[in-house]
């Protein structure tokens, strides 16, 4: 063992002393009076004390000393007991001084409120234990400013909840209680409780009976019961019982399976769940009456009692009536285990279990390995002749780049598709140099992407021959460590792909054109929304001219007047040249431009341009949008295009509707498949067969359709890499969506 | 009587053209309320003031069609002008048919627009005269009692005193006395007087 070092031996015998020190001074004695409203065999009363012992014997600050009496009210309910009690008690601490009263259950307290005056003048109680109703009348009752309390967890509704979980086929609830006035106190307390359940659970009263009828009734209780025990303290005939003994008695005898609120029943007849725990609460009581040992007003501590509850089960009970522990509530402690062989030893037969397994796979695996190691070998041999094959099939070029040295080694197959003559020297600068100017940045950042992530994905890039044509070229490769090749070396692949971009280009100057043919279509629609939405400024000018003309006729025109009349003038020319603008935009036929735009722009923008259409056709159109969408990559014209197709689609569902459910509405969100924006009308929806085929080309429903529109609108979406679908709405009408990723970074300039 | 000023009432969602076309018709001399939506208009309406409408076809919620079919259900007569960013024949149509005023663009010549409004103001003034006048006819009526009224019906159907008497079972020196008591209620000097004054309260349900 390492020695200490010379400091922190002096920290430790430093330590030692202080708290010998402390220890050795005498803490404060308090004493606190612990006035039990039942006996003192009382189960519930023996949880409490033990909680309240326990949180006295924690403390550091005080030396507590505890003097329990037991007021037995159950049992000696005569008028002249409590006087008697009162007397008893006066005299007994006629000269001791308590510092703190602790009550449990609401019989301790109520005999203190009438008698206390006179015995314990002045001293703070804690009221534990007592119910609800109690607490709210103790709360507000003038003694309130020596008194505070813990209430008694009225879990009932939690119980009878987790009961009916555990039997869910439940239709008759039988509850059962006594007449001594704690057992009246708890039959209120369930029949409260159950009021709301009643529309679907029968009650069979079982309460105010002689034992021997509750034991009788309980026996022959119909099928999907559950028997709810409250408390006998007194049966129907006046025989005194402590409650869990009646409790056992009832359990033994019933058909059905028998709850009830406590801890203190678990192991006596109970199936159990979220019970009172008396430990719990006595503990909290304790810890209370530390508070105001300690200088605080009983008054300043609110009543406690929220969270004395803790889920526990008795297995026996679970076997019984046949509930799976798979059913309770996660959490759960199951008590009164049988022994089992896999309960007590469960983790060392599982570690043989495992370890058995372990090594019966061991061998397999070696088995395996040495087969497929002599396979491996000669499918190498296989490969290598056909990787050649392929590469020299493929018209691919091979090649690895020193990334140290920036030595490029390439076959001669490579040579030739970078341009260079079959016999030059290469280095990566005079590679870069081949390249065309727009992509070198590319390929130089895919290289440096490469160095770090160790992998080259699929680049593509344009290479300016020495006649001045060009060649697209696609490259791919990865970093080799082998020694052979040095430590740095990046070994990949490249092909011509000429054609295919070719291809590519031409499927794109196709769908502009068919993309501009639709749209040209979808203005004419809008042609005559359009003359009204420029007359609309064209004519406020001309007003305004007229009204500026008339002014000037005036000898001493107003000045003010004529300057607000052009100001105005101004404004809508502007208002008109912005029509001509976004239609201009609209007919434009232009190569695909793709940019950073904001989706909920393009959306407002659009609704603009229906807005008259919208009015004429008496329409309603709302725009829901989320102004803080992420932006996306697009073509503005094309992706209006296709808002556009969607809008016009919707106005024309709605128009066979009345005015008052045409309702077109656009909503744009983030959501996971990307920025989506979404069109909905309430008109009468597409049929399932049609819903699949309306983004066919020459698809249409309308007599002067062209069947284009929604065709190119998914191809647009598609090409921006997005999506767009189509549904139903369940309370009518068709909803489309179209979604694209949000561009990467930043937001929207 | 002092008749008021009669106000022509502008009623147009584009607040811009609103009040080009409120300065230009101030400039011309009208009096001129202005409203940015039908129901704004109909909340306030004064009927009891002479004028006239000038409504947007096209507005949202409340089309300008629907502001004159509010008017007519209240039974007024206040001559509604339509505009329309540019007119399609439908809707013309529809308006003429109901007895619009008058259908203008909003680009017309602002001489249509003052000759419409003129028209529209003329019109609602001589309505309102062709009323008061009835309404006075209809109170010189009111004065004949039931008898003189029954006499009257006779007269007009040119029926001699003796013949009304014998009709109406009353001696015919009553029949005259009656004829004398009709002129000088309805202030008239002839029986070809009374006949025409009697045509003219014709539909007055006399």
């Amino acid at each position: 063992m390492k020695k200490l070092p010379a400091g922190s031996a002096t920290l430790v015998l430093a330590l030692l002393l202080t708290q010998a020190l402390f220890a050795a001074e005498p803490k404060e004695v308090k004493r606190v009076l612990l006035l039990y409203g039942e006996g003192k065999a009382h189960p519930a009363h023996e949880l409490t004390d033990q909680g309240i012992r326990e949180a006295f014997r924690s403390n550091q600050l005080f030396d507590v000393q505890l003097y329990p009496e037991y007021l037995d009210s159950s049992r000696f309910s005569g008028s002249s007991h409590a006087p008697a009690v009162a007397d008893y008690l006066r005299r007994r601490y006629a000269g001791i001084k308590i510092d703190a009263i602790i009550t449990v259950y609401p019989s301790a307290i109520d005999f203190l409120m009438r008698e206390k005056a006179e015995i314990f003048p002045e001293v703070p109680i804690v009221a534990s234990q007592v119910p609800r109703l109690s607490a709210e009348k103790l709360d507000r009752s003038p003694f309130r400013h020596f008194l505070t309390g813990v209430v008694i967890g009225d879990n009932s509704t939690g119980l009878l909840d987790g009961a009916l979980q555990l039997r869910p086929a439940t239709k008759h609830v039988a509850l059962v209680a006594g007449v001594a006035p704690n057992d009246v106190d708890g039959e209120q307390i369930w029949r409260n409780a159950l009021k709301p359940y009643l529309e679907k659970l029968r009650l069979i009263d079982l309460t105010k009976l002689p034992i021997q009828e509750v034991l009788a009734r309980v026996g022959s209780l119909p099928t999907d019961t559950i028997i709810l025990y409250s408390t006998i303290f007194k049966d129907g005939k006046g025989v005194d019982f402590v409650p869990r003994e009646a409790l056992t008695l009832v359990s033994r005898a019933a058909n059905s399976p028998v709850f009830g609120l406590y801890e203190s029943y678990l192991g006596y007849g109970i199936v159990g769940g979220p019970l009172v725990s008396w430990q719990n609460l006595g503990k909290e009581s304790a810890l209370m009456a530390l508070r105001i040992l300690g200088g605080a007003s009983p008054a300043s501590l609110p009543f406690g009692g929220k969270r004395a509850y803790i889920n526990l089960y008795d297995w026996r009970e679970l076997k019984r009536w046949g509930i799976p522990e798979s059913e309770l509530p996660p959490g759960s402690e199951i008590r009164y285990t049988e022994p089992s062989l896999w309960r007590d030893y469960k983790g060392t037969i599982a570690g043989m279990i495992a370890l058995m397994t372990v090594e019966a796979l061991l061998i397999i695996g070696l088995v395996l390995n040495l087969r497929m190691r002599r396979r491996a070998e000669q499918a190498l041999r296989e490969s290598e002749g056909r990787v050649a094959l392929a590469v020299s099939s493929a018209g691919a070029g091979l090649w690895s780049l020193d990334m140290d040295t920036g030595y490029f080694w390439t076959s001669d197959r490579a040579l030739e598709l970078f341009g260079f003559a079959p016999d030059e020297l290469l280095d990566y600068e005079k590679f870069l140099r081949m390249i065309h100017p727009a992509d070198r940045e590319v390929v130089r950042q895919a290289t440096q992407q490469a160095a770090q992530s160790g992998l080259l994905s699929t680049v593509d890039y344009r290479v300016v021959l020495p006649d001045g044509s060009i060649r697209w070229v696609a490259s791919r490769g990865s970093f080799q460590q082998s020694p052979a090749n040095g430590p740095n070396c990046l070994m990949g692949v490249s092909v011509d792909i000429t054609g295919r971009k070719q291809a590519e280009e031409e499927i794109d100057r196709q769908r502009n054109q068919l993309a501009h043919v639709t749209r040209v279509s979808m203005v004419s629609q809008l042609a005559s929304s359009i003359a009204h939405e420029l007359n609309q400024p064209l004519g406020a000018i001309l007003r305004n001219a007229e009204a500026g003309e008339m002014f000037l006729h005036d000898p001493s025109p107003d000045l003010d007047e004529i300057r607000a009349i052009l100001a105005d003038i101004r404004k809508d020319n502007h208002r008109a040249g912005a029509v001509i603008d976004r239609m201009r935009a609209l007919m434009k036929q232009c190569q695909t431009e793709r940019r950073r735009l904001d989706l909920d722009h393009l959306a407002n923008e659009t609704v603009i341009l229906v807005r008259p259409d919208v009015e004429k056709r008496q329409l309603r159109l709302v725009l829901e949008s989320d102004p803080a969408l992420p932006p996306v990559h697009g073509d503005p014209v094309q992706l209006q295009q296709v808002l556009l197709n969607l809008l016009l689609n919707a106005m024309d569902a709605v128009g066979a509707n009345p005015p008052e459910r045409r309702l077109v509405t656009v909503r744009t969100q983030y959501a996971s498949s990307g920025v989506e924006v979404i069109v909905s009308d309430t008109g009468c929806g597409i049929s399932e067969e049609e819903l699949l085929r309306v983004f066919e080309p020459f698809f249409t429903s309308k007599p002067n359709g062209l069947g284009m529109g929604l065709a190119i609108s998914r191809d647009i979406i598609e090409a921006h890499g997005g999506r767009l679908w189509v549904e139903n709405n369940v309370a009518g009408g068709t909803t489309f969506t179209f979604a694209l990723p949000a561009a990467k970074g930043g937001e929207v300039k | 009587m002092n008749e008021p000023i009669p106000i022509v009432r502008i009623v147009d969602d584009d607040v811009s053209y609103l009040t080009a076309v409120a300065r230009m018709l101030r400039a011309s001399g009208f009096t001129v309320k202005t409203f940015a939506s039908a129901a704004e208009f109909l909340a306030r309406p004064e009927l009891d003031v002479p004028g006239c409408v000038i409504v947007d076809l096209q507005m949202p919620e409340l089309s300008g069609l629907d502001l004159q079919e509010a008017l007519a259900r209240e039974g007024q007569r206040l001559p509604v002008i339509f505009l329309s960013g540019h007119g399609d024949i439908a809707t013309t149509v529809r308006a003429m048919r109901r007895g619009a005023e008058d259908f203008l663009t909003k680009r017309a010549p602002k001489e249509d627009l003052l000759d419409a409004v003129k028209r529209a103001l003329d019109r609602n003034t001589c309505e309102r005269d062709a009323r008061a006048q009835l309404k006075a006819l209809r109170e010189r009526f009111t004065a004949l009692t039931p008898r003189e009224r029954e006499v009257l019906h006779h007269v007009v159907q040119g029926k001699l005193n003796k013949q009304i008497a014998y009709d109406l079972g009353i001696h015919e020196r009553t029949v005259k006395l009656h004829r004398t008591s009709i002129t000088t209620k309805l202030g008239v000097s002839s029986t070809a007087e009374l006949t025409k004054l009697w045509m003219e309260a014709r539909g007055l349900d006399v």
